[in-house]
């Protein structure tokens, strides 16, 4: 369990600094988290069906905000008809970017441990690497 | 205008495109598809729900796939592609590693529920035109078919529409692809199947404890698949098929002069020298009269020799059985250590005899073997799920003559099931699938319950037809001497057999003797009747009658109809016959040609 966690706490690292060296505005401290999870939520979506990705993130969500108080507002939903994160300003506003920062993480660090604890870690682990490569190769979704 | 014929035929043969054929990496089902899957073909995986669809598309992807070629699974309103991630890392072909490069999941779900399957279609050709797949395959289709053209709004895709258009697709794309749906087999006219280049069949059925899955090829253009019901099983690493043996799946070598020693002292004597290398023997006996221990000393006789040997058991544990055989002195446990032996258990009585088969013959091949044990027949039958008994005989025919075919000499074991004294020789109605067969039964002579055996048959060899007792030793099965003082061996309960010298009827051959003998002991009797009695062709015992009359040992009477004997007992010869002999007074001198 231990170990489950800790490797989706390092993978949720790894994507969130994937997603701020790719010039996503890193001067905004949440908004690579955010960036990191809307591209999770979108790649899911294209392997699991947006009702699947919906539900794993809806999950996530639950498990985070036992965890962090700040994501109360944080809604699922869809902008330029793909999945996003909907509420992150308003909370950065309300709370300040860098614990939104941590909240964000705390979501992603949630979804990657449902799917760790579904699929296991070894495979996570190489759908998020994937992912990440074919990002940074074409930006295109690739699960 | 024969010329021309040819060499527009000869032209067509060269210009022709040799389609290209990929390995399924389902371990049998090259072979049903007649050589593989036809590169860029259009095929439907049928079946029930829980047939083994899904794993059977898996298996075939993930030997395919490469990062360059990759495949496309689509899943629709079936399976989430999270649930089938769960489950299919769970068989040995799946790699994660192919996840997401090799192989890549995509869900058109939303698309599904859309009215109009144009947004499906248009869907699935974006994504194979961005990601140009070698495979592609749509799981599952069936959740497309529930719409007809009567329930379609107007203006959009029909399935037949859909169907014609996506196939065209991906043909042209140059993918192999495969549609998995869920079909009553009352449902094939659907326009599927007449688009499809191959139509694969999965079903199980279920009898009593046992299921039995199958598949069939009902369909491949361009090839001859194996046609019939192939089984297969789902096991850890996947899919495997065992293709139906068939009728004559190559023919048999030929027999070589050559004879395998039993390793049963006496044994080979009453053979007439040991067995024919490359029969197949069936040793028949009933419970106890040592059909282990005589097919264990034929397998490690074997062994000794430095021959390779498969033995398939079906009774007992494999320990048991090289316990057993460590007992009388046959230490087989090195041999399998040193892949000289291989001892198959199967036990799970769900088989077919196909699967069996499948699993000694990679036996008999990777070994080399030159004998295989089966024991016994009886377990065999009885490990097959109830499916199969019934064509027991038939698919037990179909495995020796492929075993035979391989040059294997087969030692089979059968237990007699009929009750003492009744005697059924063609044990299990299964010998004329065997070139020997010998028959075990216990007799009762003076008290005493005694083992027997007799060679019953050897087909195209001499061998002794003497009853001979035997003993099973703590060293093993011994072949002792022959019952000559007994007869009516058969029956269980011998009887000494007094030896005193037949009648010498001067003059005459044995069968012309034999009637004669006939004869006095009815008196008289018309030729039917005696050729009901002791049998031959009409034509012969005329003429056999005929020797009689003219010799003066019989004469007609009755005008011309009956036949009496000039012999009576109490005279000269000697008749033997029951439990008894007699002697017999002539009444007159025969004349004629005697002498």
């Amino acid at each position: 369990m231990k170990s489950e966690l800790e490797s989706a706490r390092h993978l949720t690292r790894r994507l969130v600094a994937r997603a701020s060296t790719q010039g996503e505005a890193p001067d905004v401290a949440a908004v690579a988290p955010q960036a990191a999870c809307e591209r999770a939520y979108r790649h899911l979506a294209r392997s699991f069906g947006a009702a699947g990705s919906q539900a794993l993130l809806a999950r996530a969500l639950t498990q985070a905000q036992a965890r962090q108080p700040v994501l109360r507002d944080l809604r699922l939903g869809r902008q330029q008809s793909e999945p996003a994160l909907l509420g992150v300003p308003e909370m950065i506003l309300s709370h300040g970017a860098p614990k939104v920062a941590t909240a964000l993480e705390t979501v992603l660090e949630e979804l990657l441990g449902v799917l760790g604890r579904l699929l296991g870690d070894d495979m996570v682990t190489r759908l998020v690497e994937q992912t990440s490569t074919a990002d940074k190769n074409d930006d295109e979704d690739v699960i | 205008m024969t010329k021309k014929k040819s060499r527009v035929k000869a032209t067509v043969a060269e210009t022709a495109t040799r389609i290209r054929h990929l390995a399924t990496g389902v371990p049998g089902l090259d072979a049903v598809l007649g050589g593989g899957l036809p590169e860029f073909s259009f095929n439907l995986i049928a079946g029930s729900p829980g047939a083994g669809k899904t794993t059977l598309a898996q298996q075939i992807i993930f030997a395919n796939a490469t990062t360059d070629r990759p495949a496309l699974y689509f899943t629709v309103l079936g399976e989430p592609a999270l649930k089938l991630l769960r489950y299919q890392q769970q068989f040995e072909f799946f790699e994660a590693a192919a996840i997401g490069t090799a192989i890549q999941y995509v869900n058109l779900s939303e698309e599904a529920l859309e009215a109009d399957l144009k947004v499906v279609l248009d869907r699935i050709v974006a994504e194979v035109e961005r990601v140009q797949p070698g495979i592609v395959v749509v799981d599952s289709f069936r959740t497309f078919l529930g719409r007809t053209p009567q329930t379609v709004p107007p203006g959009t895709m029909t399935v037949d529409h859909f169907v014609q258009r996506l196939a065209q697709h991906l043909t042209t794309w140059e993918v192999t692809s495969f549609l998995i749906g869920e079909y009553a087999e009352q449902e094939q006219r659907n326009p599927v199947f007449t688009v499809a280049d191959g139509v694969v069949w999965l079903s199980q059925v279920t009898d009593r404890n046992s299921v039995v899955r199958k598949l069939q090829a009902v369909k491949v253009r361009g090839q001859a698949q194996m046609p019939g019901l192939h089984t297969f099983r789902i096991t850890d690493s996947g899919v495997q098929i065992f293709p139906r043996i068939p009728e004559q799946q190559s023919r048999r070598r030929a027999q070589s002069m050559r004879r395998l020693p039993t390793g049963i002292p006496g044994l080979d004597e009453v053979m007439g020298g040991g067995i024919p290398a490359g029969d197949a023997v069936m040793l028949a006996g009933p419970a106890g009269s040592g059909k282990t221990t005589f097919a264990t000393q034929f397998a490690a006789e074997g062994l000794r020799r430095g021959e390779s040997v498969v033995v398939i058991v079906f009774e007992e544990y494999p320990e048991e059985y090289l316990a057993r055989a460590k007992a009388r002195n046959q230490d087989m446990e090195e041999s399998i250590e040193t892949g000289k032996l291989e001892l198959i258990y199967l036990r799970p009585l769900d088989l077919s005899v196909d699967e069996t088969l499948a699993e000694i013959m990679e036996a008999v091949e990777q070994l080399g073997a030159e004998r295989v044990v089966i024991d016994s027949l009886s377990g065999f039958e009885v490990a097959l799920a109830p499916a199969f008994r019934d064509d027991f005989r038939e698919s037990l025919y179909r495995l020796v003559g492929a075993l035979t075919a391989t040059g294997v000499t087969i030692f089979m074991t059968t237990e007699t099931t009929s009750g003492f004294p009744d005697v059924n020789f063609t044990t299990e109605k299964v010998s004329f699938i065997t070139d020997d067969i010998i028959v075990q039964r216990f007799v009762e002579i003076d008290g005493e319950l005694r083992a027997v055996l007799a060679v019953h048959k050897m087909r195209g060899s001499e061998h002794s037809r003497e009853f001979r007792t035997y003993e099973v030793t703590q060293n093993g099965a011994v072949v002792g001497g022959p019952l000559r003082n007994y007869h009516r061996i058969i029956t269980g309960v011998p009887e000494m057999q007094l030896r005193l010298p037949r009648p010498a009827y001067e003059g005459l051959t044995e069968r012309e003797a034999a009637v004669l003998n006939t004869l006095v002991r009815l008196g008289g009797a018309s030729k039917e009747v005696l050729a009901v009695r002791i049998g031959g062709s009409p034509a012969e015992l005329k003429q056999t009658l005929a020797r009689l009359v003219a010799r003066g040992y019989a004469t007609l009477e009755g005008e011309g109809s009956r036949y009496r004997a000039l012999a009576q007992p109490g005279g000269i010869g000697w008749w033997c016959g029951g439990s008894q002999c007699k002697r017999w007074n002539i009444l007159r001198e025969p004349s004629g040609e005697r002498g």
